[in-house]
């Protein structure tokens, strides 16, 4: 009898090893491998990108692919971390690869960001003043240089789920501390005494009633703010760009609850989502890309925007319309999907380009400027951005966006 | 490669384990060495290519020197010490060039610098390759016992190699001696109840490694990466106590892992790790903490410095000579050197009458004595730079020293899956072994059946929750790789 039990332990051993292995090598022989994660909104590596003739020689890449595609194409892998990170969320109030805790009344923050928001004196990293200032400073100079070409610069702050609805924080955290003068409001008072056009007003969202587009499980809790905003912004007049006032072109502003990548990715949301914004119509078209990214393919899970699943590169090219508007360049981060589809509306042509990227992309931005010729830049930042300096490639592009001639 | 990577667990071990298997019913290790050998090549290969021919020089060097010293010529009898002295430092020097040239080399910058001389000493960046601290070690293990005749020289160099270069033990210990398995690889056998505990060990240590270092990882680094001064007290211990929980499942996770793999391919490793977190004093803990490289130091270093048997200050410095080395040996740095003189000096201050008194106090203050102890010196162990280190410490003594409790409040209050797995490491790394043996005896001596079951499908179970915790989890540093 015992060793029937060891023999059985030896045999269940070897199934999950062989399954765990067999499966996928079955899939590659059979061309069936999974090469997108929907819930996930990525590209999964596979058996088959390992062995791409041209990159089979380099060890080191193929190392890499081969540990890659091992674990992407784990048999039930989506389920399994579903489970995980759905008991990790339920169960303990924190899932922290994705970087979500848990509030009250079921709401989901970003640690991150709560982290920006509540304790501003003590952020993750230390707070560096004297980049930021330069920061700062390179974002007005960058604003002085298009204003003498007769371009407009308009930032867009989206507020954090954290500030928007502080009062649903978990209980056990409490104000850290209170700084006598935030780094926002320092920052966004440099700027703006620099001229330039700078868009913060969380007050103004939560008196009307904005909070419905911080969803109680969105990921991208300020994807809705940062659209919100610069509807606020461009119908008050607040952003400099007189042409824009009274123009009535706005689609109706709708997001389901949950309806966006984590919800759905833990099967916490129905797996079909409503777009911030409709599909493009007619008058709004894309029609590809400014990187080299090549091939688009459209991946479910984000909103109203296509992305290049063939490169990391999320930079777009949409015709308006609005020929009275001119052309417009916005710059942001992944949440800015439906804010980038929201300004290119506005103009005749637009490139959409995201910041991680940008310091990459070609042409460089400076060549995109002289050859786009835009009236009118729009970066649109989430409030942390202008808390702390992050170091890595955000800032680096933001360095780099700001820095004439320095790229290439 | 690691234990816990998927490349590992669901392609490298089940072809390996197959065709190993395979060779060994069919002709035994004369089959089985050789492709043994070769997978753990391929093993190191996957990790460092470029130093498969440095694994392969180390095993050739100290193939002949073993031929040497174990050679019937007068001439090579005679000089039998000399040929050891050469082949240990020929280990010692591959050693040095990988892991310490820089160190030393910035060292005597310093040194001369100090001096008020000005003097740039500039040395090659080399790269370390994985796991050279512990085949060195090996190979070291396996020239002294053939000198001392506790085993046999290996005239078949697969077989060495395969000594050397075994995959479960490659790049993280333990460090096996080489008489300890010398008949093993001459001669073993394969039984079910072998591969069944084998692999047993391998699923709890891969639920320590996975599960629990790893989880504890996520926080501790979290934290780590504050600016120091920004520590509160309770969060500065809390990090800390979380580090020295993290480090020895880690370690440990990753010994059982290799000694249930050496099992289930029918070697027996020695055990690595007895709850040292339950020891009473530091003398203790280095009896049941990394216990291949204390007894590896105890015999090939402390014993022939002359041990205990010479005069009190002979033995308090070959205790601190030991210590050192223990320290360097860990990595090139300063700190490691700190870390192991913390644990050098209190075990010359057991020997000296803390001991003594350790005995006469309650148990739980023992135990309070060398957990403080061994935190305060993980502080350096973790930090490489001094003046943070002094302020983590500075941060854990006074508590008035300001800060914030940042990650304490945001985090470490919200977080009920941290917290859950910090209960179930203290309980786990705090528990009686006594205790939890006698039980077991117990059980095993009345109900075998039932005690084989339930040892099964804990394993089985512990498996599961690792296996999906990899698959999830994209953090999973291994402190003990770097060294």
């Amino acid at each position: 009898m015992t060793r029937t039990i060891q023999a059985c332990f030896v045999a269940f051993f070897s199934l999950t090893l062989i399954l765990g292995g067999g499966l996928p090598i079955l899939n590659f022989l059979m061309g069936t491998e999974n090469s997108i994660s929907a819930g996930e909104s990525r590209k999964m590596t596979t058996f088959a990108d390992a062995f791409q003739p041209q990159g089979v020689f380099r060890f080191k890449g193929l190392r890499d692919r081969l540990e890659e595609a091992s674990k992407d194409q784990i048999p039930f892998r989506a389920f399994w971390v579903r489970q995980y990170k759905r008991t990790l969320l339920y169960g303990f109030g924190h899932e922290k690869s994705e970087g979500v805790m848990v509030g009250r009344d079921g709401y989901w923050f970003q640690i991150g960001n709560v982290h920006y928001s509540r304790a501003p004196c003590a952020s993750p990293r230390a707070i560096n003043e004297v980049s930021t200032d330069a920061l700062i400073q390179s974002l007005i100079e960058f604003n002085a240089s298009l204003a003498s070409e007769g371009r407009y610069l308009s930032i867009v702050i989206a507020p954090l789920q954290s500030t928007v609805r502080a009062d649903l924080l978990p209980a056990g955290l409490s104000q850290l501390c209170a700084s006598p003068v935030p780094r926002l409001q320092k920052s966004l008072r440099q700027l703006r005494e620099g001229g330039v056009s700078v868009l913060y007003d969380p007050d103004w969202m939560i008196a009307e009633g904005a909070t419905k587009f911080y969803p109680p499980r969105s990921f991208h809790w300020h994807r809705g703010g940062a659209a919100w905003y610069s509807r606020y912004g461009i119908q008050n007049g607040l952003v400099t760009a007189p042409d824009f006032r009274g123009i009535e072109f706005l689609p109706q502003l709708e997001m389901r609850e949950g309806g966006v990548d984590m919800a759905r990715y833990l099967g916490v949301a129905p797996s079909t989502y409503k777009a911030l914004f409709p599909k493009p119509d007619k008058d709004v078209s894309y029609v590809g890309t400014v990187s080299q990214a090549g091939e688009l393919e459209h991946i479910p899970s984000t909103v109203a925007s296509l992305y290049s699943a063939t490169a990391a590169r999320r930079s777009f090219y949409m015709a308006g319309g609005l020929e009275e508007n001119g052309r417009g360049v916005i710059i942001g981060d992944s949440f800015s999907n439906s804010a980038f589809d929201f300004w290119g509306r506005h103009f005749s042509e637009a490139i959409g380009l995201t910041i991680n990227n940008a310091d990459r992309s070609k042409p460089t931005f400076t060549q995109l400027i002289e050859a786009f010729d835009p009236r009118h830049v729009v970066l649109i930042l989430e409030e942390s951005k202008l808390m702390h300096i992050e170091g890595g490639p955000k800032w680096r592009a933001i360095s780099v966006l700001t820095a004439e001639g320095e790229k290439e | 490669m690691v234990f816990s990577s998927a490349i590992f667990l669901f392609y490298f071990l089940p072809i390996t384990l197959g065709i190993y298997f395979v060779a060994q019913k069919l002709a035994g290790p004369k089959l089985s060495n050789p492709v043994l050998f070769f997978f753990s090549i391929a093993f190191y290969a996957f990790g460092e290519a470029g130093f498969v021919l440095l694994i392969l020089v180390s095993i050739l060097i100290n193939y002949v020197f073993g031929l040497l010293i174990d050679h019937q010529s007068v001439f090579l009898r005679r000089h039998r010490q000399t040929i050891l002295l050469i082949g240990v430092c020929a280990n010692i020097l591959l050693l040095t060039y990988f892991k310490y040239l820089g160190f030393l080399a910035e060292s005597l910058h310093q040194i001369v610098s100090l001096l008020g001389f000005s003097w740039t000493v500039t040395w090659p960046d080399v790269h370390l390759p994985i796991g050279i601290s512990f085949f060195t070690f090996q190979a070291i293990s396996y020239l002294v016992d053939v000198y001392r005749g506790h085993a046999k020289c290996q005239r078949n160099l697969l077989d060495l190699g395969l000594y050397i270069a075994l995959f479960p033990q490659l790049i993280a210990g333990p460090i096996v001696r080489y008489e300890t398995v010398d008949k093993q690889i001459r001669k073993r056998t394969l039984t079910t109840e072998g591969i069944c505990s084998g692999l047993r060990l391998f699923c709890v240590g891969l639920f320590m490694k996975a599960c629990l270092a790893d989880t504890l990882a996520y926080n501790v680094d979290a934290i780590f990466a504050h600016p120091f001064e920004q520590l509160s007290t309770h969060v500065a211990w809390v990090a800390i106590s979380a580090y020295s929980l993290q480090i020895f499942f880690d370690f440990a996770g990753y010994s059982l892992m290799a000694i249930g793999l050496g099992r289930a391919c029918g070697f027996t490793f020695p055990q690595n790790f007895n709850q040292p977190y339950t020891s009473l004093n530091v003398r203790e803990f280095w009896r049941r903490w990394h216990i291949s490289l204390s007894t590896w130091f105890r015999d090939y270093l402390y014993i022939p410095l002359g041990g205990s048997q010479r005069a009190p200050t002979r033995t308090y410095a070959n205790l601190l000579i030991v210590f050192l080395c223990t320290g360097i040996w860990h990595g090139a740095s300063w700190n490691f050197v700190i870390w192991g003189l913390i644990h050098g000096l209190f075990i010359v201050l057991e020997r000296k009458g803390l001991s003594r008194l350790l005995e006469t106090v309650p148990r739980f203050f023992s135990r309070l004595y060398l957990i403080v102890v061994v935190m305060v010196a993980w502080v350096f162990f973790r930090i490489e730079d001094f003046s943070d280190a002094a302020t983590v410490l500075a941060k854990m003594w006074f508590p008035d020293a300001g800060g914030h409790p940042v990650y304490a409040s945001l985090i470490l209050n919200t977080d009920g899956w941290f917290w859950t797995i910090f209960g179930i490491s203290l309980i786990w790394s705090l528990w009686s072994p006594r205790l939890a043996t006698t039980i077991a005896t117990q059980v095993v001596r009345q109900r075998p059946i039932t005690a084989e079951l339930v040892k099964s499908v804990g394993a089985m179970i512990l498996y599961l929750i690792a296996l999906i915790v990899v698959i999830s989890n994209t953090y999973s540093p291994f402190i003990y790789f770097r060294f």
